[in-house]
């Protein structure tokens, strides 16, 4: 009998989210170890990186080390798979990439107080990366929001030889919120004016957000994660990444909001990057234009 | 003599991590030194970020610290800011957090660090997949409190792994 393929998952630098989403799989992934071997993940005993059929990769890679770790990744997987936002995007992570990294390090009057290990020297720190970088530089490029049955479908897919197909149009299309003034041709905004979801006196639990006033990157963000934000109320930040064709979020957001919301309102937001880019700005060029170093924007 | 023995990698905990452990002249530890490997940069990232529909402002960052129990990083963005909270959603975020509680120690006890408790010396595996192996009866109970817990976080913060929700929750 042929030996089962080989999958492991390897971990960079961040929260380990998607890791625990092959665990979030339940009884899928017992489905899913019928098929495959699980030779190696953080929450395994085994150490080392062995050769394997497949591996995921998640999280940004953030030091020298994740950067070794992924190269040896790469060198030992038939094929690699980058798993999640941060593999992919950068993440959260990539935020850091506005500012230069001795900014990052420098201790804090917090960290020095409860620090029990010692002298906040940041040991980890040191090694960091001069910017957050994305992991699927040198993978395949599947895009997989953590605890998603996209992981599981693109893994049995990976195992069988099947084609995977990423979903391909935005989330607006797979939000089930009723869109009816922004399928409207007109020359005027869809609101008056932007608020705060919190500022709504009453919040429409059926009608697209857009269309109450409060911003949402749905637009301009990849579907495939079931649209449980926009279910929930709650507006879309793009974790899913940007849209087929695109890759700068932020810009992307923009240029299609201004289209439809008052663009003072969006002028004045309090914080447009952490909005627009907040998963993205790992793989956006806009550190890298502002100062080529990827330094501070107020130096 | 005194010597160090360093494990340079650990597994089964959320994160990377490496510890030393300092040896006396007697042979016995007199010592031990965790450190964490990771590095991510929250502190400055932070600085400058607020949430346009964001009941307190870095809540949807710290969600994104711990990835085992995303809850509870929002409750830290939170208590940081102080925010005072309407008792409706005191006890709906007192229900998020005690099915969050339910999957993430469930997950901690019966998949991470349990095993060697469970499984006990010279087992081949002491994870998740030994556990599924020697016993996978107790396995699926395990998966079952964890859907469990996960379900009610679904339910009230609107998403299993990170819920989004739990800004309306204030």
């Amino acid at each position: 009998m042929m030996a089962k393929p080989t999958l492991a998952t390897v971990a960079l630098g961040g929260c380990e989210g998607c890791h625990v989403s092959l665990i979030d799989a339940h009884e899928g992934l017992l489905d899913l170890l019928e098929v495959v071997d699980l030779v190696n993940t953080p929450t395994q005993v085994r150490t080392n990186c062995p050769t394997t059929s497949m591996s995921f990769s998640s999280r940004s890679v953030e030091t020298e080390a994740d950067l070794a770790h992924l190269r040896r990744a790469r060198e030992v997987a038939g094929t690699l798979v980058a798993n999640g936002s941060c593999a992919v995007l950068g993440g959260i992570g990539g935020l850091r990439n506005l500012v230069h990294r001795e900014t990052c390090s420098r201790p804090r009057s917090a960290q020095r107080a409860r620090s029990r290990s010692g002298p906040t020297d940041c040991r980890s720190c040191s090694s960091a990366a001069d910017r957050s970088r994305t992991s699927s530089r040198s993978t395949t490029r599947f895009r997989l929001r953590a605890g998603d049955k996209n992981l599981l479908a693109c893994a049995m897919a990976a195992v069988a030889g099947d084609p995977y197909d990423p979903p391909r149009r935005n989330l607006c299309d797979e939000c089930p919120r009723v869109k009816d003034k922004l399928l409207h041709h007109t020359q005027d905004f869809i609101s008056d004016n932007v608020f705060a979801l919190m500022e709504l006196d009453q919040i429409d639990p059926e009608a697209c957000l857009l269309e109450q006033g409060v911003v949402c990157m749905g637009p301009m963000t990849r579907e495939g994660c079931g649209a449980k934000c926009t279910s929930a109320s709650v507006p879309c930040r793009g974790c899913m990444g940007p849209s087929r064709l695109e890759f700068e979020q932020g810009g992307k957001a923009v240029d299609a909001l201004a289209a439809v919301l008052p663009a003072g309102a969006l002028m004045y937001m309090e914080d447009l990057i952490g909005t627009t880019y907040r998963f993205s700005l790992g793989v956006s060029v806009f550190p890298g234009l502002v100062d080529s170093d990827g330094g501070d924007l107020d130096a | 003599m005194p010597s160090t023995v360093k494990l340079p990698a650990t597994k089964r905990i959320e994160g990377h991590g490496r510890v030393s452990l300092y040896l006396g002249e007697d042979g016995r530890v007199s010592g031990a030194h965790f450190d964490v490997t990771e590095f991510r940069g929250f502190e400055t990232m932070l600085e400058g970020r607020h949430g346009v529909g964001d009941a307190a402002h870095h809540q949807p960052y710290l969600r994104r610290v711990p990835g085992v129990a995303p809850p509870r990083g929002g409750e830290s963005g939170r208590r940081a800011a102080r925010r005072g909270h309407p008792p409706t959603a005191k006890m709906l975020r007192e229900i998020l957090h005690l099915g969050g509680f339910a999957q993430d120690h469930a997950l901690h006890f019966f998949f991470l660090a349990g095993p060697d408790f469970l499984l006990g010396d010279g087992t081949a595996a002491r994870d998740l997949l030994g556990v599924i192996e020697a016993d996978p009866e107790l396995a699926k109970r395990a998966i079952g409190l964890r859907r469990a817990g996960q379900r009610i976080v679904e339910i009230v913060g609107g998403a299993r792994v990170i819920p989004s929700r739990r800004s309306l929750a204030a």
